[in-house]
């Protein structure tokens, strides 16, 4: 299931387990050094083994199948595009992943441009001139594909670790 | 200290003056200069002098609206406007959606703003609300026969026009049904108009017992009432029309103490194929009823 060979995706929510029942004590919840411990050790070792491209190369695509997963397991009863986002705006505060707002949604050109606060990922992080949110981006682009059922893009143009004070991306239909 | 260090931190006071007095003094010319502390310190005034003009530059576009400025991030007060800036926009969406009719937005990061705001899209909400209730109630008013609650002749003109559209073009069936309450001018007169009232009342509540929920029942007259079967043949509408006839027969309306007892005359009719339009299915109708009421009233006569 876990350690198996692939060559394409199998992550099904079902890996995640019965949360409630393995952890009947401490509960669903952890602190979020324990997240960015393990996203920036990864990305420390993946780097380290090969290379920066490599690194966000597997961090897009890891997000990318999280945000498919999520969009299946939560959001899939949500058509309307309006309340996909309100749906997706109350999913990611519940599981304080960030507070989530648009900024503009092109829905005849399938453009839209989104900002999140909080981030999970890279709020209070050092500057360092760099857009370090790749997971999110794939995650959003997972969300968008899933619910448009074409493929989407998103890309990061602003971060907390650029001097911004939200995260930014421009989400587009891939050959639009 | 030099005469010439003086004359360096003169015009770093001078400099320093100018920006205090919300002028905008050119950046330090500081070429020349040997490399010690009073270097520095113009060095980092010119730093200041231009994050200063980089913050003002930002707040100017922000405070009249230009929420595509690029705001430079290298000043830690710079952040609190690019915050500001990412809220802006946000909120310029969020009226958007709020134009487009979605009262689900609410703005929570705004202070006092932020309830003025969302005050105002719960009333804009609760005044929609009111509004869809008053277009009801007027659509209620305009459809609807007052004294019975039953669909009033337009509405049933109305339906009956479509009916006929729709089973003509797809080759379905459809009933119609007239009915008059027999001698209703008699119990008026012998027992007055309230009581007359509550016979009307009691009938339709009859009938709409008999009724499925598809078929459409309306007064059209006085004592006048048409109703039309969707999906009905000549058959069913038949056994609708006898029971109507049947239980209003047995029924007894108590009205002012007395025990009234009444009939009804039913003409019934279906859609044939060489009606060329609704009005041949209910003049048929209303011959048939014709026939029932010369025919010894209590009666229903197809046709």
């Amino acid at each position: 299931m876990f350690k198996e060979e692939r060559k394409a995706p199998q992550f099904d929510w079902s890996h995640l387990g019965d949360i409630e029942w393995g952890r009947p004590n401490l509960g669903p919840q952890t602190a979020v050094a324990v997240y960015r411990l393990m996203q920036f050790t990864l990305r420390d070792a993946i780097i380290s083994h090969t290379d920066v491209a490599t690194a966000n190369r597997i961090f897009y695509d890891a997000g990318l199948s999280a945000g498919k997963a999520i969009h299946e397991h939560l959001l899939r009863n949500t058509q309307d595009f309006d309340r996909f986002i309100a749906v997706l705006q109350e999913t990611l505060r519940s599981f304080a992943i960030g507070i989530l707002r648009v900024e503009s949604s092109d829905l005849l050109k399938h453009r839209f441009v989104l900002t999140v606060a909080e981030d999970l990922d890279c709020s209070g992080l050092p500057m360092s001139d760099e857009l370090v949110c790749t997971f999110d981006e794939g995650f959003i682009a997972g969300l968008f594909s899933a619910h448009f059922g074409k493929q989407f893009t998103a890309r990061e143009t602003d971060c907390w670790c650029t001097g911004d004070r939200v995260c930014r991306f421009e989400v587009v239909l891939v050959d639009a | 200290m030099e005469h010439e260090d003086i004359e360096r931190l003169d015009r770093i006071s001078g400099h320093l003056h100018a920006l205090l007095h919300n002028e905008q003094p050119a950046l330090l010319d500081l070429a020349g200069h040997k490399e010690d502390e009073i270097r520095q310190v113009g060095e980092f005034v010119n730093a200041l002098t231009e994050a200063l003009s980089a913050l003002s530059k930002a707040a100017h576009h922000l405070s009249i609206g230009d929420m595509d400025v690029r705001i430079s991030a290298n000043l830690p007060a710079c952040h609190h406007l690019k915050n500001l800036q990412a809220t802006l926009r946000h909120l310029t969406w969020q009226t958007g959606q709020i134009a487009k009719g979605d009262f689900s937005q609410r703005v929570e990061f705004l202070g006092d703003f932020s309830h003025s705001f969302n005050w105002m899209v719960e009333q804009l909400e609760a005044y929609r609300q009111r509004i869809l209730g008053q277009n009801r109630e007027l659509e209620r008013l305009a459809t609807t026969d007052p004294l019975t609650g039953v669909y009033n002749r337009r509405y049933l003109m109305d339906f009956a026009t479509k009916e006929f559209l729709r089973s003509q073009r797809y080759s379905h069936v459809f009933s119609a049904i007239q009915m008059d309450i027999d001698y209703f001018k008699k119990i008026n007169d012998t027992h007055g108009h309230a009581v007359g009232d509550e016979v009307i009342k009691a009938f339709t509540v009859t009938c709409q017992e008999v009724l499925r929920e598809s078929d459409v029942l309306g007064r059209v007259g006085g004592e006048e009432f048409s109703i039309i079967l969707p999906e009905t043949d000549r058959e069913g509408a038949l056994i609708v029309a006898e029971r109507i006839r049947q239980v209003i027969a047995d029924l007894k309306v108590c009205a002012e103490e007395r025990i009234i007892r009444f009939t009804v005359s039913i003409g019934v009719t279906h859609l044939r194929q060489e009606d060329a339009g609704l009005e041949a299915v209910l003049r048929r109708a209303d011959e048939a009823l014709y026939l029932a009421k010369n025919g010894g009233r209590n009666k229903v006569v197809t046709a």
